[in-house]
């Protein structure tokens, strides 16, 4: 694949999120394949250094893109980790699909104080607004799974996440 | 008539220009130069003169009773205009003869006072959408003849002569800042030159003779086009990459905001590309997160205690996790009793918010047939004004 | 790999100030200083960070000469969308243009904005979005969402009456060509019989190697 086209995919990552591929063609420079459970498709994320990645914004103090509600919509996602991570022995991409109601019920010890309902206000958005950068993938009306961008995680980051899983109670 | 639709802006701004156009219209009835009115108070004083004549009556006023009617203004200006409106004859004698007192005013220089008045407001191009209509609706009228036309097409022609020399002489070589104080509100005008098409194409269709004349408006339409288009070019070109967006007026874009389909909304941004979402976080601050929930739950409500001594739940529930979690949850909540009151159980969630989950849990214990678990509520109300919950409904919570 | 083939002979040092530069021009929300970005100072340096940027499909913007970002390379950025590449949905394009409007456009035209930028203090309000338009409300409300995640919008809550959306930060990202572009087809859309529209059109057959 030549110069031109490896911008391109770059370009359309950055302005789609990650983007999925049938499994035949041939890998843009700089990309990394993550292959779907099925093996019918792959998933195509930014393969950068750590150096060159998000991490460096905290070592300088410049804030990048945050969310709404970070704290809660970072505990749906642990939520969803903890969900569909079936075998935190293996890697969590693809792991299995989790319904809403199975989230939800592990997010509520996570959310103390919060209600049936604005629990259940906090899964929608979180879950959309996970969706929308590729943290999540949304199957349907009330099944979720974890999206690609899961799969960008480096050891390190795993093992904090294998913590986070046995944490979290099921 | 070259610069009428600058006179929008602000007060001061207005008033000269008003004044402007006043002195550009005298100008063509003047016998010299510099005579004619230079303050915009003379209008109003003469305004205020011709309506105090107008509620005087047949008897007319004298100069005296005039000034008393135009209490507002000083005595002075007022007598300074009554002398300058006398000698046009617009304020004349009510009887020819020696050692007459009083006056009675015309109605022509209250009607041409109006007409300026108009033509300040509007500027001089609403008065050409006006003269272009009453033309083109002349052509429509059988009594109309040619002569008639060819004078109207000549006097368009010349009409637009002047308005398109100008600015295209702005647009060539005025700087910038001049082009945008004069030019720019006329950009706005296609409407004048459709109607004056319009007005064109009647007249060849009727009067093919009219050839010659039609041919002549039809270039200085061209032309004025042309330099429409010449001053919105340069105005582009140093209006930077935003900038040029305030050379609109306000109105079109409001009605473009409100009037568009998402469609046509969303066609502005084609061709442009932007970012996907991509919040920052780290493992670390999802670790963080997870930790504070926890330790929040753990404060709010007692650990679930270990359940080996009682009896296994149904088999069903292992299939439905959200009844299994319900069924824990109502023995939490009893903790070994038969029934607990809904007051005693609120009082041991503590605050309102862990209160208010209990309530919710409760209710959705209950409304689980498959689980031996019920709410039920009785008549009475249990006051305690120094609580949180400042009453709380009779109820009880029991196995069933 | 892209990163090790551009920054392959440069030394330690450079190369993590290169990845740094990359990363903050990339990943920051607002526009960086450019004491923040030694990698500019240094000609090699420079050199190699504008290499990475374009092999990713981005480039260098510079904000107002002492900040600077990154945004979309104007050939990749005309060749995806001339494919018909627009993942932003109709919705959100169409209330993006909506804010512009009332928060850029309308104060330009009342003489309030004069920098030459995307940026404003006056905002849109949710009346002007969610009332005033004919984009459905519930679309247009979901879209408000949307667009203040990735930073297009900011949501200005000032008093009761004032708060609402302005243009986000992710606007500073729009290259020279990208914000005339999008200057000239909001006037193209809002007015199209306009001689500024007409002046566009000219400009941009004059142009012909423009992308536009």
């Amino acid at each position: 694949m030549n110069e031109r086209d490896t911008a391109l995919w770059w370009a359309r990552i950055r302005s789609g999120g990650p983007q999925r591929v049938a499994t035949g063609g041939p890998t843009p420079d700089g990309l990394r394949r993550i292959v779907e459970a099925d093996a019918q498709a792959v998933w195509l994320i930014p393969d950068r250094p750590e150096s060159a990645g998000p991490a460096v914004l905290a070592e300088y103090g410049v804030p990048g893109p945050a969310m709404l509600d970070s704290k809660g919509t970072l505990r749906v996602l642990a939520a969803c980790v903890r969900c569909c991570w079936p075998d935190p022995a293996t890697d969590p991409w693809p792991g299995a699909a989790a319904t809403l109601d199975q989230v939800d019920q592990v997010l509520q010890r996570l959310v103390p104080g919060r209600n049936a309902v604005s629990r259940k206000a906090l899964l929608t958005g979180a879950s959309r607004r996970l969706a929308a950068a590729g943290w999540l993938l949304l199957e349907g009306a009330d099944t979720v799974r974890l999206g690609p961008r899961i799969a960008s995680y480096g050891n390190l980051e795993l093992s904090t996440l294998r913590e986070l899983w046995r944490m979290v109670p099921a | 008539m070259t610069e009428p639709a600058a006179l929008t802006f602000d007060d001061l701004a207005a008033e000269s220009a008003v004044l402007g156009i006043y002195r550009q219209v005298f100008a063509v009835l003047a016998r010299e130069a510099n005579g004619m009115v230079d303050d915009a108070a003379s209008v109003a004083a003469d305004e205020a003169i011709l309506r105090a004549f107008a509620g005087a009556g047949p008897a007319g006023m004298s100069v005296e009773q005039v000034v008393l009617a135009c209490a507002g203004l000083p005595a002075d200006r007022v007598r300074r205009r009554f002398e300058v409106l006398r000698s046009y004859r617009a304020v004349t004698r009510v009887n020819e003869r020696p050692h007459e007192m009083f006056y009675q005013a015309t109605f022509a220089p209250y009607v041409m006072l109006l007409f300026l008045r108009r033509l300040s407001q509007t500027g001089g191009q609403a008065e050409l959408h006006r003269m272009l209509s009453m033309a083109r609706l002349a052509l429509d009228d059988a009594g109309t003849t040619p002569a008639v036309v060819r004078e109207q097409l000549a006097e368009m022609t010349t009409v637009f002569r002047l308005l398109s020399n100008p600015i295209m002489q702005l647009a060539k070589s005025a700087t910038v800042e001049s082009l945008q104080a004069q030019a720019q509100p006329l950009l706005g005008n296609s409407d004048l030159l459709d109607k004056a098409r319009v007005f064109h194409n009647a007249a060849a269709d009727r009067w093919p003779e009219l050839l010659p004349e039609c041919t002549q408006l039809r270039m200085a339409l061209a032309a004025y086009r042309d330099s429409l288009n010449t001053a919105a070019g340069r105005l582009l070109a140093h209006a930077g990459r935003t900038r040029a967006l305030g050379l609109l007026p306000t109105e079109r874009w409001r009605t473009f905001a409100r009037e568009s389909s998402t469609a046509d909304l969303a066609q502005a941004l084609d061709g442009l590309l932007f970012d996907a979402p991509e919040p920052l976080f780290t493992v670390d601050d999802m670790l963080e997160a997870v930790e504070e929930g926890l330790q929040a739950d753990a404060g709010r409500v007692p650990p679930p205690r270990p359940r080996t001594d009682e009896e296994p739940p149904p088999a069903e529930m292992d299939t439905d996790p959200q009844l299994r979690q319900l069924a824990l949850r109502a023995e939490e909540l009893l903790a070994g009793r038969a029934e607990a009151t809904v007051a005693e159980l609120l009082a041991e969630a503590g605050d309102w918010p862990a209160g208010r989950r209990v309530l919710s849990d409760l209710t959705a214990i209950h409304l689980r047939d498959e689980i031996p678990y019920g709410l039920t509520w009785g008549d009475g109300w249990q006051v305690d004004p120094t609580s949180s919950r400042t009453w709380v409904s009779e109820g009880w919570f029991h196995r069933s | 790999m892209i990163f090790d083939e551009v920054l392959a002979t440069l030394t330690d040092r450079r190369r993590e100030m290169v990845e740094a530069a990359y990363a903050l021009l990339e990943n920051a929300t607002e526009p960086v200083h450019r004491q923040y970005l030694p990698a500019l100072g240094d000609a090699t340096s420079q050199e190699r960070l504008r290499e990475l940027l374009r092999r990713t499909g981005r480039t260098l913007v510079s904000v107002d000469g002492l900040h600077f970002t990154s945004g979309f390379d104007d050939a990749v950025r005309a060749e995806l969308t001339g494919l018909g590449w627009q993942p932003l949905p109709l919705a959100d394009r169409a209330v993006l243009v909506l804010v512009l409007v009332y928060s850029v456009a309308i104060p330009r035209s009342e003489e309030l904005i004069s920098q030459d930028s995307w940026a404003s203090p006056y905002p849109a309000t949710l009346q002007d979005i969610l009332r005033d338009s004919k984009v459905p409300a519930t679309e247009a409300r979901a879209a408000l969402g949307r667009l203040t995640a990735c930073g297009l919008l900011r949501n200005i809550r000032a008093g009761e009456q004032d708060g609402g959306y302005v243009p986000g930060p992710q606007l500073n990202r729009l290259t020279p060509a990208a914000r005339e572009q999008l200057q000239d087809q909001l006037i193209l859309a809002a007015a199209p019989d306009h001689p500024l529209a007409a002046a566009i059109r000219e400009r941009r057959r004059h142009d012909p190697g423009d992308t536009r």
